[in-house]
């Protein structure tokens, strides 16, 4: 991993996975998770579903859910401290990040559409550290993010 | 080699098709979106800060069929600015073949098989 030109290399193979999400969003290969009041919250592919058991977690403390995380601004605001992704959504119509749920997430935003993709464990780590150079990286002060009842991401 | 803007790229693929801003306009609408001439020339300026608004999903959804591109080609520019480690950056150029025809594909890969035929392996190679 190094640094040239302000620009953080990543490996072909992470930089290929980014591109194939981007397309598959495109594609329509998404699943709806639910709606607030700024954004319409979605699932590329099969992205989290029964990949954890909820039971499984430690106990129910700050156990919040897709909709609860994107729908409050206080807590949008304090995990995105640091994180441009908000102002660059804002200023171009579009943006990417990072965010550390239970796992990372690859979260690509277009307009008021935010989609989420669990970032494959092989590409996790460089991806992680890319996102952290280019201030687009938040881990949120909670235990998981969850999807619908069942469901964690 | 830096990631091309969506407003640049835009311009590449239209002039290279041999669109006006109009007729581009009206091939657009083949695909169910209704854009002016005017705000494709907006989607080409560049912003005095140098970035580029996207247009809406079905906007560029359509701009993929029209010009027979993925969707990560238009708008890679929003990858949050990490390039690929490919050596030289090859393969980020070889994107551009994109905006070929086939026949100046083919064309392209038979200039490739010649300098491959006759190439001299360097020392350590086999």
């Amino acid at each position: 991993m190094r640094e040239l030109d302000d620009h953080l290399y990543v490996s072909k193979e992470a930089s290929q996975y980014v591109r194939n999400t981007i397309d598959r969003i495109y594609l329509e290969d998404n699943y709806h998770c639910c709606t607030t009041t700024d954004f319409e919250v979605w699932h590329v592919g099969t992205c989290c579903p029964y990949l954890c058991d909820c039971s499984q977690i430690d106990g129910q403390r700050q156990k919040i859910f897709c909709g609860d995380f994107w729908q409050s601004k206080s807590l949008r605001a304090l995990t995105m401290k640091g994180n441009d992704f908000l102002s660059l959504l804002r200023q171009d119509g579009a943006a990417s990040c990072v965010l550390e749920l239970r796992r990372p997430h690859m979260v690509w935003a277009h307009g008021n559409e935010i989609y989420n993709h669990a970032i494959p464990e092989q590409f996790a780590g460089e991806l992680v550290r890319a996102a952290k150079v280019k201030n687009l990286y938040s881990k949120p002060p909670v235990l998981g993010i969850y999807v619908n009842t069942k469901i964690s991401a | 080699m830096s990631r091309v803007p969506f407003n640049r790229r835009i311009a590449e693929l239209r002039l290279a098709r041999g669109l006006s801003l109009r007729q581009m306009a009206t091939d657009l609408e083949q695909y169910g979106v209704k854009v002016s001439h005017n705000a494709i020339a907006k989607w080409e300026s560049e912003k005095p800060s140098g970035s580029t608004r996207l247009p809406s999903k079905e906007v560029i959804g359509a701009l993929c069929k029209l010009f027979n591109v993925k969707p990560s080609f238009l708008v890679e520019e929003m990858f949050a600015g990490v390039k690929s480690k490919s050596g030289s950056g090859r393969s980020e150029k070889m994107l551009d073949v994109e905006l070929l025809t086939d026949e100046e594909f083919e064309a392209l890969l038979k200039v490739k098989d010649l300098l491959i035929k006759a190439r001299k392996p360097k020392a350590g190679e086999l």
